[in-house]
């Protein structure tokens, strides 16, 4: 899903999840309407159902170590009881990020930015879910750690299984990882497709400026898209 | 002071408490604030049953004694009140009533401001509603009014005082914690627990209270100055603390009168005020660092930094 900064992309994914109240509309999951959904139901399906936010400092409890932060969920929904079982799958999940094993009685402070957000997927992944919503899950990360942590979600991706919710407003980054694109403007969704189809042929004219108004890498290349861009406006 | 010194060493056990000693240790400011209270609180444990009578016999001829004259015997170290007794004594013997006072109303005070002040922060707007405007009542009512009826009523004791003193105190620990809620509630690693589905209780106790609790045991330790002065205007108008009972806040308002001839009668009273105020919150500031394990390295061994 991409947009520029305030089309509504976050407020969508935070409607989806019941962390605002939608005025109007239905979310389905599995054939039932998330947004009138019990609060019985609703805490089934929040296990089904991730979220990565995008400030991995701010979205993990400081005065929590990475092994209360992960093993949250399992306490939430009462699984796991045992609690030599749940150290196991805490060190695995820390490795199957790319952490080491004895991060797990550290606390988020410290981390890097890379390595929180990696703590805050392993969260993400302990409950086993379907769906991972990342809101902005890489933009706040520099550029090679960006690279890492899309490969890491990319690789989580093809391994477990999980569909990725993933909102950006970078459409490089969109166009690495997504099948289908969704572009929305001022609170609308304006196009949706195939991620080829929306990126070598845009239909609506916002898509096009909105794909128009990415940095080419290759300076030459990106000045000449700029005298265009001047000569037609 | 040498063998305390042998004894806490940072010697990294498996048991919590070894560690905090550790901690402790280090800040040395911390430590001797927890020697004194420990010894404030042996005070008012043994003192009552070891020195009362000795708190309450007159010697009028060590009336308004000066200190540091050891002619009416070792009690009177720090001088006689103005009916001969000794005040040293007298201030061992106050700490009990007076410990019982602040401590009940500080902790009553505290804990029902916080419980109503996490409600009213996270609860919808009702319940806040309904809670802030009667605190807002209770604020705007004369509190030594409602002391006045509430004390004239039930009598003069300890057990009707705490409540009184506590509910005027309510509204500043209600009103902090509300705020801090407020806030706290908005930041992601709150929104992240509600996404995994964590209840209310949860979110309130696990990860609200812990970022709101260290703002709370502050105020309450400066509020423990107010709470041992306040009891004392109760006396004025006859329905505070009733002799032969003693507190440090009514020596200090007893002593007033005679400042200019014997300011110990005001003095010790008032300096141990002081010195359990300020070691309260000494303590409570190691406390806020011991317990945040982003600033904690600060009272861990050198040793430990470079794990």
């Amino acid at each position: 899903m991409v947009g520029e900064s305030g089309s509504g992309k976050s407020t969508l994914a935070r409607a989806i999840l019941r962390l605002e109240d939608a005025d109007s509309g239905a979310a389905f999951w599995k054939g039932q309407d998330l947004l009138a959904m019990s609060p019985a139901a609703l805490l089934g399906v929040r296990r089904q159902i991730q979220m990565v936010f995008q400030d991995p400092t701010q979205s993990l409890n400081p005065r929590m170590s990475v092994y209360q932060l992960i093993s949250e969920g399992w306490d939430i929904h009462r699984l796991m009881p045992d609690r030599s079982e749940r150290q196991v799958r805490v060190r695995q999940l820390l490795e199957q990020v790319g952490l080491s094993p004895e991060h797990a009685s550290r606390y988020p402070h410290q981390f890097s930015g890379g390595q929180r957000q990696r703590i805050a997927i392993a969260r993400a992944l302990a409950l086993e879910p379907e769906l991972i919503i990342c809101d902005e899950a890489v933009s706040a990360l520099d550029v090679s750690i960006r690279a890492q942590v899309i490969a890491l979600l990319d690789d989580l991706r093809e391994r477990l299984g999980i569909s990725f919710l993933f909102i950006a407003h970078d459409t490089g980054v969109v166009r690495d990882f997504a099948d289908t694109v969704i572009v929305m403007k001022a609170g609308e969704i304006v196009e949706r497709g195939p991620t080829e189809q929306i990126f070598s042929a845009p239909s609506h004219p916002y898509t096009q400026r909105l794909l128009a108004a990415a940095l080419d890498p290759d300076p030459d290349v990106q000045a000449q898209r700029r005298l265009l861009a001047t000569a037609q406006a | 002071m040498s063998d305390l010194s042998t004894a806490i060493p940072p010697a990294p056990t498996k048991s919590r408490v070894t560690p905090l000693l550790a901690m402790l240790w280090r800040d040395k400011l911390a430590f001797v604030s927890a020697i004194v209270l420990v010894i404030i609180v042996l005070f008012a444990l043994l003192g009552p049953a070891l020195l009362s009578d000795l708190a309450t016999s007159q010697n009028l001829r060590g009336r308004n004694s000066p200190p540091f004259d050891l002619a009416q015997g070792w009690a009177f170290v720090s001088g006689g009140d103005s009916l001969g007794r000794p005040m040293l004594a007298r201030l061992i013997v106050a700490a009990r009533s007076t410990m019982l006072v602040a401590a009940g109303t500080v902790l009553a005070a505290m804990v029902v401001g916080a419980v109503l002040g996490l409600l009213a922060g996270y609860l919808g707007k009702h319940v806040s509603q309904a809670i802030m405007r009667s605190a807002d009542v209770i604020m705007s009512f004369p509190s030594l009014l409602i002391a006045v009826i509430v004390l004239y009523v039930l009598g003069p004791s300890i057990p009707n005082m705490i409540p009184v003193l506590a509910i005027t105190r309510i509204p500043i620990y209600l009103r902090t914690t509300r705020a801090e809620v407020l806030e706290v509630r908005q930041r992601m690693f709150v929104q992240a627990a509600v996404v995994m589905g964590a209840s209310n209780g949860r979110i309130i106790l696990r990860h609200i209270l812990p970022v709101v609790a260290p703002t709370l045991v502050t105020i309450a330790t400066l509020d423990f100055a107010f709470v041992m002065l306040a009891e004392s205007s109760l006396s004025f108008p006859g329905i505070g603390i009733q002799p032969p009972d003693i507190t440090r806040g009514l020596m200090v308002s007893r002593g007033r009168p005679y400042l200019t001839t014997a300011w110990w009668l005001a003095f010790w009273p008032g300096l141990l005020i002081v010195i359990t105020t300020l070691s309260l919150n000494l303590l409570s500031n190691w406390m806020r660092v011991a317990l945040d394990p982003s600033q904690r390295w600060r009272l861990e061994a050198r040793s430990t930094k470079d794990e």
